[in-house]
């Protein structure tokens, strides 16, 4: 256990990713959690990573620390394959991106040479319709809290803490913030699922204490929780009856008690048909939905009953681009008609573009609401709490770093590490190469050029308009974003070319080595090809959803939570691609494996 | 390879067929069953299930079918509306007891009194006593957050030693020489359920039943109650957003099963059984979760499930009486009903998959 700590903490500073060995998991921030699980595969000394959406509950200053972590890995030979659906992350990090759709390689590209518009084009299929706001002077103040402040519902809720903002009629809302610092507390309270204090939450004026959610529908006030299925909607009822259970009272579905379920169909019926809900009918069971299509019931079945204040938490979650670009246009059109909207999301991109005024939760706290149009991406993400867990000192390190990257183009932060790194790696990546087979195929490991990123990054949080969760689920269903929150399986293999699954544990352990060197260095085996190269820097090799993993001995990585998934041990595609696992550290359940 | 998977929609065809089907493996095993016991298979099930209706003494079974059916369907239309808001109320045996013994002690309190508002004051005592039985689970569920399976279960054998207790003292026939039971009120025309038209069994709590039937199908397909406690069941988190009160939709499915418990009880002691009695339940209460389940929880299932346990109660008693089987073969053959359509009912939400699945 000694070993393993120090062990850990090596590659912790080696890699500047401040952890304590010591700390329990619970107490850790998202951020700090993603960490854990980075430095957790960094000990296996990986060659291939394998990361899926792994900024979800990152704030913009932790991507910036896993992106540098991310540069330096390749840097030293490392692979990584980077699964998301953000595509000025993708512009900014990787090399050469693969674009998948509906399970099928679309298109590759070079992410910096395309736009993001182009690359969300390619996912979706068709023209992206971008959302656009008219904006309207706004005036008349229709929630507005006072110091709202709600005790955690549950052991692991969240209290609110004196939340100060006011939404006014016409305007669009946003709140941002990394997951589970409030969101899903602060629907709840202003829907009314949990009743709220007295004399803190007005609507129109007046105390909506003692209101329950009923009452507030009544009185314009409408919701759409995060979780679709089963919060949202009933899963395994219909689309009529889902439309019944926020409907009833101001669609008047219900008479004295007794409904009417005519009523309620039809009103289904225009939900789906407004929204372009793609089902068969309203007769069908939630379930059957797709995500997005269901998102698109759900929010429409709010819109359509035409609230005065409609709150809504991660609107296009999960939600192909397509359907978030008309969900963002209806919350959009909903304001311009003069209601009130709150965007709840942890979207920064999808605030920024929908968005009046902005504020973020962290920790039950509401930073004060400022216009979005001063805002940068910087400032929120220090709205967020900045690059959790850091020490003070360090933090504002970090924001440099990420000014340099983002904003001036300057990367010198960057490029120095990516040197020294690069330069102890021939030699490790020769003194221990026990994988005489590993190759990698991937000529176009393009040379890293920090600033490029960092133009790139800058126009990151500029646009970022699409988003393909359904890409990232396409392409890997197992360890698929959505289900899929796992952390690392210590240590997969890759083997290419070799038409059968897994090779078990072919590596010899090569965790037992690092004790004494850092991890990162002696993992590198790099291919032939990679040691081969000029550049002292080499490449990172990332791709959005890839085709072929090429190189051998990988990592998978997630982070979008914090659970350990199994490794995967299917084939991908034909490309006699397989994946095992050698013995893990960590127990995986096998059940999981067997239903993915 | 043969694996599991889930349907995307639940099954319509399999939902109406699971019912069928289970009787009908009931009736397999049932006879493997028999026949291992020495009887003959073919034999027996038709000595328990078409006699009764179709044979040389259907004219004194029939009515029986009624007398019997009509307390498991009043209790299992009870049960059913807690079965679908996820509420579990496993001791309407008990319910049904208190029931019994509030609506007799009512009646008995006036004794010998003569007039027609005795059996309707009985009626409200019953439904009263049931309702307060099934209050204590229900409140200890909400305020204590405690399991109302244990409580309403174990609620049964409290129920039971209070039965004893008052068969031996408070309610006990001062003219019974010492035995048991309190008076019969078959002999107390005020307090005696008795038949509606001599000879067909349909008694007042016939009519119950019927009643009870029709207002939870109205309340289960029409009413924003009936409403909440589908999607309770369904999806507790979406009954909690649509504005559901979890905590009165519990007092209001335990209250009614006790209610409708407790009903079935008053009308069965004051009808077909006559007195408080030590051995007075025979396990309707416990019976009708079976025909609950059996009747897919929708009232007008409910009805043919409940004529159909009916059915094995009565044939149960002829093939005891004709073919010497033991009276546990027949609670066997009850059981089995439920164990396989409950194994059954799995196929409505899932189904075999043949051949390996495509690897991901």
């Amino acid at each position: 256990m000694r070993d393993l700590s120090r062990r850990i903490r090596e590659v912790s500073d080696t890699y500047g990713l401040p952890l304590a060995p010591e700390r329990v998991v619970g107490d850790l921030s998202a951020g700090e959690r993603q960490r854990v699980e980075i430095i957790r595969c960094l000990l296996g000394a990986p060659q291939l990573l394998i990361m899926d959406e792994p900024t979800s509950v990152l704030t913009p200053q932790e991507v910036e620390i896993l992106f540098k972590t991310l540069r330096q890995l390749s840097s030293e030979g490392t692979a990584i394959l980077y699964i998301s659906h953000k595509l000025e992350e993708i512009r900014a990090l990787c090399d050469t991106a693969t674009i998948l759709r509906g399970g099928k390689v679309v298109a590759d590209c070079v992410p910096r040479d395309t736009s993001a518009k182009e690359m969300a084009e390619l996912m979706v299929g068709k023209d992206l319709i971008v959302p656009e706001r008219k904006t309207e002077d706004a005036t008349t103040v229709v929630l507005q809290a006072k110091d709202l402040s709600v005790p955690a519902q549950s052991q692991f809720g969240v209290s609110l803490k004196e939340l100060r903002f006011t939404v006014l009629q016409g305007e669009v809302l946003g709140i941002g913030g990394v997951a589970g610092n409030g969101q899903d507390e602060l629907l709840a309270v202003l829907s009314g699922e949990i009743s709220c204090p007295p004399n803190q939450l007005y609507y129109k004026d007046e105390d909506l204490h003692g209101t329950n959610i009923t009452q507030r529908r009544a009185q314009g006030i409408q919701g759409a929780p995060e979780e679709r299925l089963g919060h949202a909607a009933a899963p395994d009822m219909s689309l009529t009856e889902n439309a019944m259970l926020t409907g009833a009272v101001r669609q008047g579905l219900a008479k004295r008690g007794m409904l009417n379920w005519r009523k309620a169909r039809k009103f289904a019926e225009e939900v789906i048909t407004t929204f372009d809900v793609r089902t068969p009918g309203p007769g069908n069971a939630a379930r059957s939905l797709s995500g997005g299509n269901l998102q698109k019931f759900v929010i429409g079945r709010e819109v359509l009953q035409k609230p005065e204040l409609l709150i809504v938490n991660q609107p296009t979650w999960g939600v192909d681009a397509a359907a978030a670009a008309s969900i963002r246009q209806a919350l959009m059109d909903l304001a311009a008609d003069g209601a009130a909207v709150i965007v709840i999301s942890q979207d920064l991109d999808e605030l920024m573009e929908i968005s009046d005024r902005f504020a973020a939760l962290n920790e039950g706290k509401l930073s004060a609401p400022r216009e979005t149009e001063d805002l940068d991406v910087e400032q929120i993400g220090l709205l967020m709490g900045g690059a959790h867990g850091l020490p003070e000192s360090d933090a504002p390190m970090a924001d440099a770093e990420d000014a340099d990257g983002s904003e001036d183009g300057d990367a010198e932060s960057d490029a120095p590490e990516a040197e020294t790194a690069s330069a102890e790696e021939p030699g490790d990546a020769e003194a221990d190469k026990p994988n005489a087979e590993v190759e990698t195929s991937e000529t176009e490991q393009v040379e890293t050029d920090a600033t490029d990123e960092a133009e790139a990054e800058a126009e990151a949080e500029a646009e970022a308009e699409a988003e393909a969760e359904a890409e990232a689920e396409a392409e890997e269903p197992s360890a698929g974003a959505s289900s899929a929150q796992e952390s690392a399986p210590p240590k997969i293999d890759i083997e290419e070319d070799a038409g059968e699954a897994a090779t078990e544990g072919d590596t010899p352990d090569t965790a037992e080595p690092h004790s004494e060197a850092p991890a990162p260095s002696d993992s590198g085996e790099k291919s032939e090809e990679d040691a081969a190269q000029p550049e002292p820097e080499a490449a990172p090799k990332a791709k959005t959803p890839p085709a072929k993993p090429k190189p051998s001995k990988s990592i998978v990585i997630n982070s979008d939570e914090d659970m350990i998934l199994p490794p995967v041990t299917p084939a991908i595609g034909s490309g006699g691609i397989s994946i095992s696992s050698s013995p893990p550290p960590k127990k995986k359940p096998d059940s999981e494996g067997s239903d993915t | 390879m043969i694996r599991l998977e889930k349907r995307p929609q639940v099954s319509a065809f399999m939902s109406y067929a699971t019912p069928v089907l289970a009787v009908l493996a009931t009736f397999a095993a049932g006879g493997v069953l028999f026949y291992l016991l020495g009887k003959d298979p073919v034999q027996s099930i038709i000595t328990i299930f078409y006699d009764p209706i179709f044979g040389e003494f259907s004219f004194y079974y029939r009515p029986q079918l009624l007398i019997k059916g009509a307390p498991l369907i009043l209790i299992a239309i009870g049960l059913a509306m807690g079965f679908k808001a996820g509420i579990w109320n496993i001791g309407a045996e008990g319910q049904y007891i208190v029931g019994a013994i509030c609506g007799a002690a009512a009646g008995l309190a006036f004794y010998p009194m003569e007039a027609v508002w005795i059996f309707p004051l009985m009626i409200a005592a019953g439904a009263f006593g049931g309702w307060l039985w099934a209050m204590i689970p229900a409140f200890l569920k909400v305020r204590f957050g405690t399991n109302e399976i244990l409580v309403s279960l174990m609620l049964v054998y409290v129920a039971e030693q209070l039965l004893a207790s008052m068969s031996l003292g408070l309610l006990k026939n001062p003219e019974g020489f010492g035995f048991p039971g309190s008076r019969n009120l078959q002999q107390y025309a005020s307090a005696h359920n008795a038949e509606i038209v001599a000879g067909t069994g349909m008694h007042w709590g016939v009519v119950a039943a019927l009643i009870a039937v029709i207002f939870a199908y109205v309340l289960l397909t029409r009413h924003r109650l009936g409403f909440a406690i589908r999607v309770t069941g369904e999806a507790p988190r979406a009954a909690h957003f649509a504005g559901v009160n979890a905590a009165r939709l519990t007092f209001f499915c335990l209250g009614m099963s006790g209610l409708l418990a407790g009903l079935a009880g008053m009308f069965e002691v004051s009808g077909p059984a006559g007195q408080i009695s030590i051995d007075f339940n025979v396990g309707y209460g416990f019976t009708a979760i079976i025909v609950a389940f059996l009747g897919r929880l929708h009232p007008i299932g409910i009805v043919l499930a409940g004529l159909l346990m009916a059915l094995t109660y009565i044939g149960g008693d002829i093939a005891q009486s004709q073919l010497q089987l033991p009276a546990a073969a027949i609670q066997v053959f009850q059981g089995m009903l439920l164990f396989f359509l409950l194994a059954f009912d799995f196929f409505t939400n899932y189904r075999f998959r043949f051949g390996f699945r495509r690897a991901v």
